[in-house]
């Protein structure tokens, strides 16, 4: 919040947006971090009123899709984004970045994360978080995955039995769910 | 162990399989019949291709690939090699399945393409 050195143009480092969330709540954001979503952005575009400092924060942003528990991490992402979006470029590094990418709640939360990013056209983060949901899932059993994505399995027990001989050495070594 | 029941429409589903190894993958072709179609589909294959070599993991997957026999247990691994460091990034036991019963069968890489392995026996 206090860090407006990176924003390149001074001029508009105190604009402020106005967001308000499913529940009502009221976010006021720097301008830098809401024109990463490009559903906001599109509104501003929208009304041809791209003078969005003269405005300031008498322009509310109605999002009905985003609970402000979502949208709270959200902003905090989006503070970090710099770190977040460097390229691993070994395994430690990988590993850092994972442990990283956990720390932005339950897999739950990350359901919800990536609907708003997704909603929001927020490109960075649903890719960040994207990729957190798959780290989470990919040790995970058959059936853990299809609990979590609601999914009823629909193979005849004898096809299903079949392939999971044929491919054993895939489903070897999964997480305890 | 999980809270939520909500479900994503099928579009940000691919687009985290997108981000799984093709080991998870080929597991998770038995959660139902459209995911086994979609993950099993050209369009899917060539998507995931793509995505390994343009995003920010690639350095971990684009390398050589090289097939050897441990010391000590004398069983065969491949280890990966990226690109950037030549250096050992990850070693896997290669699937019994692959090696037969019987152990002293013997076979060969005989190239590797796109994480497309050919092999002799």
């Amino acid at each position: 919040m206090s860090n407006t050195s990176e924003n390149p143009n001074p001029s508009s480092s105190s604009a402020k947006i106005t967001l308000k969330t499913s529940d009502n709540e009221l976010f006021e954001v720097e301008e830098a971090v809401a024109m990463k979503f490009c559903t906001v952005k599109q509104y501003f575009e929208d009304e041809k009123d791209n003078d969005v400092a003269a405005r300031g924060s008498s322009t509310v942003i109605p999002l009905p899709n985003v609970h402000s528990a979502v949208l709270a991490r959200l902003i905090s992402y989006c503070k970090k984004l710099p770190q977040s979006n460097a390229v691993a470029d070994n395994h430690e590094e990988e590993e850092t970045k994972k442990k990283e990418r956990k720390q932005y709640g339950t897999p739950g939360d990350l359901v919800d994360l990536i609907s708003a990013a997704n909603y929001l056209d927020f490109k960075e983060g649903l890719e960040f978080f994207n990729q957190a949901l798959a780290d989470h899932i990919q040790n995970k059993s058959v059936e853990y995955v299809r609990k979590f994505f609601g999914i009823k399995g629909d193979f005849e027990p004898h096809e299903e039995e079949k392939y999971r001989e044929e491919y054993a050495w895939a489903f070897e070594g999964v997480d305890e769910d | 162990m999980l809270t939520t029941n909500e479900e994503l429409p099928e579009d940000l589903v691919i687009q985290i399989l997108l981000w799984l190894p093709v080991m998870s993958l080929l597991r998770l072709k038995c959660v139902c019949k459209s995911w086994c179609d979609l993950i099993s589909g050209q369009n899917f294959i060539t998507k995931h291709l793509l995505h390994n070599q343009t995003t920010s993991n690639k350095n971990m997957n684009v390398g050589f690939l090289l097939l050897r026999r441990e010391k000590t247990s004398h069983n065969y691994v491949f280890s990966k090699l990226p690109y950037e460091t030549l250096e050992i990034s990850s070693t896997q036991a290669v699937p019994s399945s692959c090696l037969g019963t019987n152990k002293t069968d013997k076979f060969d890489i005989v190239g590797s393409s796109n994480g497309l392995n050919l092999s002799s026996y």
